[in-house]
């Protein structure tokens, strides 16, 4: 399908990237199928009208309360209820994810590499809807599911550092098959967080690089895109502002 | 930049159009689609179509980089918070950490190991 913004102002860029990550959405990923992705997504739009994650948001302790969260009738075929609680968690109220819930849902049966790469999916997936809502377009058909599996690929120097609940590619990533994630010991644990799936960093890279600024150039205060709207200044008090309303320490 | 309106958009930014993009940011954010789209017609008056959607793009890449941080539990880092540390103290960000760490602590209490 063709990602169109018409005469809304939207760069051409922002359209590519967006193009080019539906693309990659129905396709396999490195441990789920296409099939399995694309179910991730449609989930995640699903979850912001479940009543059970309401009533964990207003709960003081999200983590004792008992229930089943709404989900589309599509997830149950594809997905485990663990990867389900995943998703309606980070949409709804990810500033309170803890590590023993993390440990509860690969104890429930998901693998650290698929709950990174469902992080990502929902993430992505989340952000683009959100730039439809903000712009007052349409959210954008889901991809066809491409056959084949995944492909199973987890990079040899990922690690458990103490960095995040993951294991990640170390900063040093010089000589290793993702060498291209960040320069060697020039990042933060932010763009670290999903290398456990490289091509979910590159995600980040691709989309963060057209939403936002380059990341090579994100620490120089004085950078900005060039022929964008916004100054840096103005930049920053966008990202501060959502930031500060997801209750985001980061 | 007067960091304090990110809290508090009633202060001044010092950012120009800064009360027009701290109303839209925060409408992208909220789940009031009427709220949204005042918000929206206002930044347009004020930047254009462009400066919508530049600040469109921002808003919604940062629903992605707060879930992203929250969900994996990534740690500051030393050079993240060497280099925060201004903006944390006049924000009371620790406050958000802490948050998550009492999230943590009532679960613990509830369901020890």
């Amino acid at each position: 399908m063709q990602i169109r913004y018409e005469a809304l102002g939207v760069r051409d860029d922002l359209t590519a990237a967006h193009a080019r990550y539906w693309r990659r959405l129905g396709r396999p990923g490195a441990n789920w199928n296409a099939a399995e992705r694309v179910a991730i997504a449609r989930e995640a739009r699903h979850a912001s009208g479940c009543a059970f994650c309401r009533h964990l948001r207003a709960a003081l302790s999200p983590h004792a309360e008992s229930g089943t969260h709404d989900s589309h009738p599509a997830a149950a075929d594809l997905l485990p209820a663990a990867a389900v609680d995943a998703i309606h968690r980070i949409v709804d109220d990810a500033s309170r994810l803890t590590a023993r819930w993390y440990e509860r849902i690969l104890a429930g049966g998901l693998t650290d590499g698929q709950y990174v790469e469902l992080v990502g999916t929902v993430v992505s997936v989340l952000s683009i809807d959100s730039f439809c809502r903000a712009v007052g377009v349409p959210i954008h058909p889901l991809p066809e599911p491409e056959p084949g599996p995944a492909s199973g690929y987890r990079p040899p120097s990922a690690a458990h550092d103490g960095g995040s609940w993951v294991p990640m590619v170390p900063f040093d990533n010089s000589g290793t098959p993702e060498a291209d994630l960040w320069p060697p010991n020039r990042t933060g644990n932010v763009i670290r967080a999903l290398s456990l799936v490289p091509d979910e960093v590159r995600t980040l890279h691709d989309l963060g690089g057209s939403h936002y600024i380059d990341h090579g150039l994100v620490r120089d205060p004085s950078a900005a895109r060039k022929g964008g709207a916004l100054s840096r200044a103005q930049i920053e008090l966008v990202a501060g502002r959502v930031s500060m309303l997801n209750d985001c320490f980061y | 930049m007067n960091v304090r309106a990110l809290a508090d958009p009633a202060i001044e930014s010092g950012v120009p159009h800064g009360r027009a993009l701290l109303e839209y940011a925060s409408a992208v954010v909220g789940p009031d689609d009427t709220r949204l789209s005042h918000a929206r017609e206002a930044l347009r008056a004020d930047m254009g179509d462009a400066g919508v959607a530049d600040a469109a793009a921002v808003a919604s890449n940062f629903e992605r980089m707060v879930r992203i941080a929250d969900a994996i539990g990534i740690e500051l880092g030393d050079w993240m918070e060497s280099f925060t540390e201004a903006v944390r103290t006049d924000l009371a960000l620790d406050r958000l950490r802490e948050r998550a760490d009492d999230a943590g602590k009532r679960e613990s209490a509830v369901a020890p190991d």
